[in-house]
């Protein structure tokens, strides 16, 4: 299972910062840095699972596609501080096609296609054990010989519902080859199951970061699911909206802050809100991808938080608010000891997980 | 923070020099008072950790004229000629990059005109509205359109979501890695908002970049030595332009799957000159893409920055079965935000084929148009929060020079009665009317001043710059 990378140590030092700044006339040295930041990083694995006839095959998934980060980007993390990317219904745009990065007015389903069928991913499931959060989201077909032929030589692509406005009715978030078995007719007629699994490294995700992922997934009516708002409640993140021409998606993200808090707490992915804020900000977040392919396979959030005063850092998250005005934590992090951090003192926080791919 | 340690560094000196025939205190041609400074660092953090920090030394060659322009405007300084480096964006329609030259304007204000224009030279026929434009503003906007029609019935021209008004672009971050690529983007976003931070010696501007390194698998080092910031200009097809380039020396290592943050330290120090006016106005025009909340001298809290009070557009509607016979047959105007306009069916009996809307005039109105030195002889001490003297006795609109790295508001005075000085300013008028305080220096003891004799007031800005782009 992925990791996840965290600093070696969080004995955040200001001597460090004021040493550094102070000697800056002399070149920059490399030594084994202190850290004076934070940077919760985690890696999304995924897994696609093709079953014809009984016999299975799975593949580890090794290539999102750019256009899933940045569409997922624009659809979990708004930022109005960044790019006031709006559209006529207030519902935040994706800027890499400019259309609404949520909202159909169906019940429609992501979908695995390959060799030109189509199998619906018709059901969802949240798993957690002690590695992480893991989501399934899988669908059935009966099995052709148009399946069974191409997709033997074609890729499997798993597409997102999106937006009637946008350019194309669906979004390819990921393209695999899996070597479907058995390769033989005789299958033919026989059921067939694709399912995929998503991993999510415990210390950074939250089961409600795996729930709006569900949401972006289906985009619909099927695409609502309930999360856990920072006050305790349970409120519906909903995708649906009766005219993606004329009226807004249900309730879905419009802003993203990152916020650190001073609590007394540990990690738990159903963890809700950091115990005791004592700050916020709104964050910089990868809008837009690059010429080059590496930069559009990560996402990232930062800020560089400046106190009035000495705090003491203990726990850092990203919530984001709701169109009914609630808010949700879906990334959060602890840090192993409680950081000290100077008046005056820049102290950056990054948040930024990755999901294998091959290709921009 | 001590940052004492700043003090050993020269990187970037706005020197406030304070001269005078007459000054009974100082003497005649009075030295400088104090020398408060401007210093720039780039601090690399690698998955939290404090790697390395860089002076930064290299404001390129546009950047005293751009800033003069930009927040020092006066009635003879309208606009200027630039050489830039522009850097490159995945934008359509591909920008411009390299090296050239660029006719900037200030004010905010600029007319952009469009002509419909169709090309049967190209495979397949290109047509659309070409721009015509005598300058560019220094304050960015997007001058663009959009072309294409609207799915749906009836078909719409449309002005573009997003990218139109002010324009999204911001500063941007490009570093090389590895000599053999040069100036390889590594990351293309606006950065977050800056936090600021004052207190009695200096005042703070910090922003953060955060970047991964290749692949997340893999353990192939690399080395980031050279680390560029760009400013956005808005412009239809000049994406960005180069406005620090700094190095790494030794290079930092890092790791494919490694989360890098830059974090810009933009430290104003001194204990007077810099108020939290004058750090959000630097913050606006290096951010050129939104507006920073100021105060004005009445008090009142205003925007400064760039963003459309009004735009004109005008939407064109194609007829036609082809590219080839497509023609524009009706025009519309508008006025922004409103962004629809609907086609009819038909013209002439053509069917629609395509529309689109673009910016006839855009007044960009929350930006600097004229500048002022302004005396006081108020009783007064110097706040990062004055917004405005304690009692202004004369003003002029300064002279405003930039030769080579050096940025100089002056001013001269002539009282037809005795005086006493006890406080200078420099106060910008926004297009929009208010009037905002970006400087501001209160005299360690009242000053003197014979009706008659000239007073000199002379705030300087030291960009240490290489002369290159």
């Amino acid at each position: 299972m992925a990791g996840v990378r965290l600093p070696a140590a969080l004995a955040v030092s200001s001597l460090v910062v004021a040493a550094l700044l102070a000697s800056a006339l002399a070149p920059p040295r490399q030594q084994s840095a202190q850290p004076a930041g934070c940077a919760a990083v985690g890696k999304i694995k995924g897994w696609v699972t093709v079953s014809v006839g009984g016999e299975s095959s799975t593949v580890e998934m090794r290539s999102f596609t750019s256009s899933f980060f940045h569409s997922l980007l624009i659809a979990l993390f708004p930022s109005e501080a960044n790019d006031p990317m709006y559209g006529p219904l207030g519902g935040p745009l994706d800027v890499t096609g400019l259309y609404p990065a949520w909202g159909t007015s169906g019940s429609g389903a992501p979908a695995a296609v390959t060799g030109g069928v189509r199998i619906p991913l018709t059901w969802w499931r949240i798993y957690y054990n002690e590695s992480g959060l893991f989501l399934l989201v899988g669908g059935n077909a009966t099995a052709n010989s148009d399946w069974l032929t191409f997709g033997t030589k074609d890729a499997i692509e798993l597409r997102r519902v999106a937006s009637p406005r946008s350019y194309k009715s669906e979004l390819t978030i990921a393209v695999d080859r899996v070597p479907l078995l058995p390769y033989s007719f005789q299958y033919v007629g026989q059921p067939a199951m694709v399912t995929y699994t998503f991993f999510f490294p415990k210390t950074v995700f939250t089961e409600n970061f795996v729930r709006l992922l569900v949401a972006y997934l289906y985009n619909s009516a099927a695409g609502r699911v309930p999360v856990t708002a920072t006050d305790g409640s349970s409120v519906l993140v909903d995708p649906y909206t009766p005219d993606p021409w004329s009226a807004p998606p249900g309730n879905v993200p419009v802003e993203t802050y990152i916020v650190l808090g001073d609590g007394q707490t540990q990690y738990s992915p159903f963890a809700y809100r950091v115990q005791h804020e004592i700050a916020r900000a709104k964050p910089g977040v990868l809008r837009k991808g690059s010429p080059v392919e590496f930069c559009t396979t990560f996402i990232a959030l930062s800020y560089a938080f400046v106190f009035d005063r000495d705090a003491t850092v203990t726990e850092a998250a990203v919530y984001v608010k709701l169109s009914n005005g609630k808010e949700v934590m879906l990334l959060y992090y602890v840090f192993p000891r409680p950081v000290k951090v100077k008046a005056g003192q820049p102290f950056p926080v990054a948040f930024a997980f990755f999901a294998p791919v091959t290709s921009g | 923070m001590r940052w004492r340690g700043f003090a050993a560094v020269a990187a970037l000196a706005l020197v406030l020099a304070l001269a005078s025939t007459w000054l009974p205190y100082w003497g005649a041609g009075a030295a400088v008072e104090e020398a408060p400074r401007l210093e720039g660092y780039v601090m690399v953090y690698v998955n939290g950790e404090l790697r390395a920090v860089s002076k930064m030394r290299s404001f390129t060659g546009p950047v005293p004229a751009m800033l003069a322009l930009a927040l020092f405007p006066t009635s003879k300084l309208r606009n200027v000629t630039v050489e830039y480096w522009a850097g490159g964006s995945t934008d359509w329609p591909p920008p411009l990059t390299g090296r050239s030259r660029l006719n900037l304007g200030g004010g905010g204000y600029v007319d952009v005109q469009y002509v419909p224009y169709k090309d049967l030279s190209t495979s397949p026929p290109t047509f659309g509205l070409r721009l015509v434009v005598p300058f560019e503003s220094v304050w960015g906007f997007h001058a663009g359109w959009d072309w294409g029609f609207e799915p749906g019935n009836p078909p719409q021209a449309r002005l573009r979501e997003g990218p139109m008004g002010p324009s999204p672009q911001t500063a941007y971050l490009y570093a090389a890695f590895n000599t053999a690529i040069n100036g390889v983007t590594v990351a293309h976003l606006p950065p977050p908002s800056p936090a600021f931070y004052h207190n009695e010696t200096h005042v703070l501007m910090v922003f953060p970049v955060t970047v991964a390194i290749w692949e997340p698998e893999g353990d192939v080092p690399e080395r980031v030595y050279d680390i560029v910031l760009m400013r956005g200009t808005g412009f239809y097809k000049i994406a960005d332009i180069r406005v620090a380039r700094d190095v790494f020396d030794p290079p930092v290592k890092v790791y494919a799957g490694d989360v890098v943050t830059f974090v810009y330290v933009f430290a104003f120090k001194g204990r007077q000159v810099f108020t939290e006016n004058w750090v959000k106005a630097f913050a606006a025009w290096l951010y050129n893409s939104r507006t920073f909340r100021v105060t004005a001298t009445d008090g009142s809290t205003v925007p400064l920055g760039p963003r459309p009070f009004s735009v004109n557009y005008t939407c064109y509607c194609w007829y036609g079965t082809t590219a080839e016979d497509a023609e524009p047959a009706t025009f519309y105007f508008g006025y922004y935000p409103s962004d629809w306009v609907t086609c009819p069916l038909t013209y002439n009996g053509k069917p629609f084929f395509a529309g689109g809307c673009q910016f006839a005039s855009i007044d960009v109105y929350w930006v600097p148009s004229e500048t002022y030195v302004v005396l006081g002889d108020g009783l007064a001490t110097f706040s990062r929060t004055a917004y405005r003297v304690q009692h202004e006795i004369a003003r002029v609109e300064p002279n405003v020079t930039f030769t080579g790295g050096k940025i100089t508001v002056s001013a001269a005075f002539v009282f037809d009665r005795d005086a006493t000085v006890t406080e200078a300013a420099v106060y910008t008028r926004l297009r929009h009317g208010k009037e905002v305080m970006l400087l501001y220096y209160v005299f360690p003891r009242p000053v003197k001043v014979k009706a008659g004799q000239p007073f000199t007031v002379e705030f300087s800005l030291d960009i240490p710059y290489s002369g290159g782009v």
